[in-house]
């Protein structure tokens, strides 16, 4: 869901394999230096690319997990045989392993599933779909577009209901249950609304012509270039050989 | 002299990373004056209104809302003094009864129950509605919802009124209706700031016109002045004019009940 | 052809006691404009709901009698796929919400037709100079105003070359210049042969350029014909909906000198035979 031109060059096929690719990877690849040098290289990756904000918003969602990974299973079981001593504590060697390769794991696949939707050109990748599926695989990612974009009018219409009653006097702050109270105004419109939506925005794209059963003309397909080929191959090859070399060790 | 009511001064803004949408803005709305806002359509002038209400801050300049900046100020701090009418303000109903929904303002100041309830009734009767308080808003029809938006604004007595197109969509009597509402409330000392594409409107209710260009103010005029330079881009043209042209009544006042009177007498 | 034929519709939304359309029988024609006019809740948006399905499929309710649109039966929104071109009054939800830019936009529905690339070209190109938001193709459509939306949405609209318009209030939030291509616009689909019906309350805007006006009255219709002509009925006369400025204007000259020749029956509804009146 970008604004302006597309932020990428690469195919939106390209895209979806490398996002896959590396969360794949980040699987395959031996606990536990290897998913964490992984997970390192690809924040590194997303800090020097255009959308590096999704770092931060993926050091939301991933700072918690790791907390709670490394609080389980190496601060709170049992140290083990062969502890770890950190900053005053003991911890077990083990867990701590498990944690570090569990959250890397996890880290890579939230990061590359934002980044992926941050650089989403939807336009560019219905026209994919067009060129090469059929109505029916069209229709589908059309479908699975829109929910994301509900996601974002939600957004919007939360910023405007809030605008709204804060003109009108509601206060956010205060007591707990002033706080409560103020929800109300603000989530009746905000469903209300979300509800009718749906039904009024159904009624608008079929003003736009989406019942139609014909095939779409893609208006702008993205082309297949060298550098896709190279990095779809790529990441292919990388999985081939963290399996391989996890087998045969 | 007072207070001006609205004060811009040298007021510039723009979104973050985005190019400039108003440029040393400068301005004022005083105590019992109605102000129209024009301008093409991107002007601009939506956000201008926000910049009032202090749902936006600006880049650069001074906004004043009834006598204080809103610098570092909420919308809900001018609540209550100031009422803000959005563009579609079926964004805001919430409650299932237009009662609740009028009631809500009042609440929000921490109004009693007696005092409340009367002056619901009052205002729900001046805008013409008073059967439909037990009704639910979605109920009611396009133009009589925005009626609802009005009366929940008005109940709280505010003193400067900011409009986004206060008669879009609105027939005859609603429109009348608002115009009685609007007048009543600068007659009492009270203030309008209103954008509007509407030159009906602005010929029967407002007084001065102020009009937003390429981000600047490039006209500052009473409305009978303004409405006869309707080739100037962002200025609406009045369905009368060809007629106050061609009977060369001048730059005259454009109300209707004037312009009758002028010909009835003049003319007969 | 046809464009929508009413057969005794009658039509009640969805828990409301009284219906909104009574046996209501009306044939809304190719080639014209038709100006749907009346009081709040007359029943205007209403019969552009019904003719375009969206009553009762998305809004549920009660339909009687026979509805026919371009020949069709509008429950079956296939078969009306890009023949219809509908403006709703929130134009934002008729976004596609997957355009990069106004172009794209624009592009959409031609695009989803299965249009050829070399007729979308062409027709964007045509309907962005049409409606004058060729400056703006490189926009994405998030950023524009809520009057441009509007614009750049009659532009995709219009490039499907619909052979029915259904308009509910077109003219919001528009400037001068949006509604002066707003009125060539509808004047050129007209005379392509397209039935353009608008459900509007600017009589003004409506009443020179409309060739038909069916004025409406709690769900049924009141008066039916050229739009000076019903104007000056006192069906209208006094109405809640209003009229043209003109006439409002002579209307209250006419109680202010209710004896004099200039005020005499029928009143002025149109500039000029305001200006043969008062120039002598």
């Amino acid at each position: 869901m970008t604004g302006g031109p597309s932020p990428t060059r690469v195919h939106p096929f390209t895209s979806a394999v490398l996002a896959t690719g590396t969360a794949i990877l980040s699987l395959a690849l031996p606990p536990w230096e290897g998913p964490l040098l992984h997970f390192l290289v690809v924040a590194l990756v997303v800090l020097a690319s255009r959308v590096r904000d999704t770092l931060w918003h993926g050091f939301l969602l991933v700072a918690p997990l790791w907390f709670f990974l490394v609080l389980i299973h190496a601060v709170l079981a049992d140290p083990g045989s062969n502890p770890v001593m950190f900053g005053g504590r003991t911890l077990a060697r083990d867990g701590l392993y498990l944690s570090l390769t569990q959250g890397s794991r996890l880290g890579v696949i939230i990061l590359v599933t934002l980044t992926w939707y941050r650089t989403l050109d939807t336009s560019r990748l219905l026209d994919a779909v067009a060129a090469r599926g059929g109505r029916v695989a069209w229709t589908g990612t059309w479908l699975a577009i829109a929910t994301l974009h509900t996601i974002h009018r939600f957004q919007d219409r939360t910023r405007a209901i809030l605008a709204a009653q804060r003109a009108r006097g509601l206060r956010l702050t205060g007591s707990p249950v002033r706080r409560i109270r103020a929800l109300r105004p603000l989530l009746v419109p905000l469903l209300l609304g979300a509800l009718i939506e749906v039904d009024e925005r159904a009624l608008g794209l079929e003003t736009r012509g989406l019942p139609s059963r014909r095939p779409r003309t893609p208006l702008a397909p993205p082309a297949v270039t060298l550098l896709d080929h190279l990095l779809r191959w790529g990441i292919a090859l990388a999985v081939i050989a963290a399996i391989l070399y996890r087998i045969f060790r | 002299m007072t207070t001006p009511h609205l004060d811009f001064s040298d007021v510039s803004f723009h979104y973050r990373n985005g190019p400039p949408v108003l440029d040393a803005v400068s301005f004022q709305v005083g105590a019992g004056e109605a102000v129209g806002l024009f301008g093409s359509n991107g002007a601009g002038k939506t956000t201008l209104t926000r910049l009032a209400m202090a749902l936006l801050h600006p880049t650069s300049g001074t906004v004043t809302t009834l006598g204080t900046g809103t610098g570092g100020r909420h919308p809900e701090d001018l609540a209550g003094r100031a009422g803000y009418l959005f563009q579609h303000p079926e964004a805001q109903l919430f409650a299932r009864t237009v009662e609740a929904e009028v009631t809500f303002g009042l609440e929000q100041m921490g109004v009693g129950r007696e005092e409340t309830r009367r002056r619901t009734a009052e205002v729900l009767e001046r805008v013409g509605l008073p059967g439909a308080r037990l009704e639910n808003p979605w109920d009611l029809p396009a133009p009589h919802r925005r009626l609802v938006a009005m009366a929940t604004i008005l109940v709280t007595e505010p003193s400067l009124l900011i409009l986004d197109e206060p008669t879009a969509g609105l027939d005859l009597r609603s429109r009348e209706l608002v115009h009685r509402l609007l007048r009543e409330h600068l007659h009492g000392g009270g203030s309008v700031f209103a954008v509007t594409h509407d030159p009906v409107f602005a010929a029967e209710t407002l007084d001065r016109g102020v009009v937003l260009e390429g981000g600047k103010i490039v006209h500052d005029l009473p409305v009978s002045r303004l409405l006869s330079r309707s080739a100037t881009p962002g200025v609406p043209r009045h369905p009368l004019l060809d007629i106050v042209a061609k009977l060369e009544l001048g730059e005259w006042e454009w109300r209707r009940d004037r312009l009758a009177h002028r010909l009835a007498t003049e003319r007969a | 052809m046809r464009g929508v034929r009413f057969e005794e519709v009658t039509y009640r939304y969805p828990e409301t006691p009284d219906p909104a359309i009574r046996g209501l029988t009306l044939d809304l024609e190719c080639g014209e404009i038709s100006w749907l006019f009346g009081p709040a809740g007359a029943g205007a948006s209403t019969l552009l709901a019904l003719a375009s399905g969206a009553a009762p499929r998305h809004l549920g309710g009660i339909v009687s009698g026979r509805i026919r649109t371009l020949g069709s039966d509008p429950s079956a929104p296939a078969a009306l796929a890009g023949r219809v071109a509908q403006l709703l009054p929130s134009p934002t939800l008729q976004l596609s919400g997957v355009a990069n830019t106004v172009w794209e936009e624009v592009a959409f529905t031609p695009a989803t037709l299965g249009w050829p690339r070399s007729r979308i070209t062409a027709t964007v190109d045509r309907s962005l100079t049409r409606l004058a938001v060729d400056h703006l193709r490189d926009r994405h459509p998030g950023t524009l105003s809520g009057g441009e939306t509007r614009r750049v949405l009659l532009a995709a609209l219009a490039a499907t070359n619909p052979d029915l318009w259904l308009l509910d209030e077109p003219a919001l939030a528009l400037d001068d210049a949006g509604r002066n291509q707003l009125t060539a616009l509808l004047r050129e689909e007209a005379r392509r042969g397209a039935a353009v019906v608008v459900a509007s309350e600017d009589a003004d805007l409506l009443a020179p350029v409309a060739h038909r006006l069916v004025f409406l009255s709690g769900g049924r219709v009141a008066a039916d014909g050229r739009p000076g002509e019903v104007l000056r009925t006192t069906a209208c006369r006094g109405s809640e909906a209003g009229n043209t400025s003109v006439a409002l204007l002579a209307e209250s000259i006419r109680r202010l000198i209710p004896e004099s020749p200039r005020t005499r029956n029928p009143l002025p509804v149109f500039t000029e035979e305001f200006l043969e009146r008062w120039r002598r």
